[in-house]
């Protein structure tokens, strides 16, 4: 499966999220409260994903009143991925010398 | 996205998201316009079509400097020439180095466009190195 998404701590951290509970619905609130990204880094990786079929979406029936909300949760192919995405970032970071052993 | 907001707990929190969200759909559909315009303008492989051009820009430079050389030769044998009046010399230099030029690159420009658009696109960006030229002209001759 070719993706084109870049290895970034901060998608690392939406898919680790989103493994939590592959095949639950997440709201993007959510998803921004469980990773501590803010709203303006989260969409885009919420679009990348979504445009590379990883990231499936949908939308809730709310109470008259309140709009309606977004739900996301990962693909079939979506999770297979993503946790090969995972592991590979995380072997990555391993690698890296910490930052505060570089400062040190 | 943004009707999170109505679930986001406090008013500046609110209106952070909001500002955060606002900021990701305006980038999201800036990238998919410039996306469309790259496509609609080089095709679906913008860059062989990039290189395409760069190709047609090369060689329209090469013309150009073909059909310059054509035009100041015509230009220097009718200012030679003993039937010439000189008080054509304005109109004639500006026909020679600047209309002529210009009409042929637009002219080609705008037969090619239809059929080979980078190659047009090419052409036209040679047609400004002549409008340069053009320019510098005007301004030495002035």
């Amino acid at each position: 499966m070719a993706v084109s998404l870049r290895l970034s701590p901060q998608t690392s951290r939406v898919l680790d999220a989103f493994l939590e509970a592959p095949r639950k619905w997440t709201y993007g609130y959510d998803l921004s409260r469980e990773t501590g990204l803010k709203s303006g880094t989260l969409y885009p990786i919420l679009m990348r994903l979504s445009e590379e079929k990883l990231v499936e979406t949908r939308w809730e029936v709310s109470e008259a009143g309140k709009p309606p909300r977004h739900m996301y949760r990962l693909t079939g192919d979506g999770v297979r991925w993503a946790r090969g995405y995972v592991r590979a970032c995380t072997s990555r970071w391993l690698r890296q010398p910490a930052l505060d052993t570089v400062k040190s | 996205m943004l009707a999170e907001v109505e679930f986001v707990d406090g008013d500046w929190a609110a209106l952070r998201w909001a500002c955060g969200s606002t900021a990701a759909l305006c980038g999201h559909s800036l990238r998919r316009q410039l996306k469309a315009c790259v496509e609609t303008s080089f095709g679906p492989r913008p860059l062989q079509s990039l290189a395409t051009s760069g190709l047609a820009a090369l060689a329209g430079i090469a013309a150009a400097t073909v059909v310059l050389v054509v035009c100041a030769l015509v230009l220097s044998s009718l200012l030679q020439s003993s039937s010439f009046d000189p008080s054509w010399h304005k109109f004639a230099d500006r026909l020679l180095v600047v209309v002529v030029p210009e009409s042929v690159y637009l002219t080609t420009a705008a037969v090619v466009w239809r059929q080979r658009r980078a190659v047009a696109v090419g052409i036209l960006m040679s047609g400004v190195i002549l409008i340069a030229h053009a320019i510098a002209h005007f301004v030495a001759h002035a």
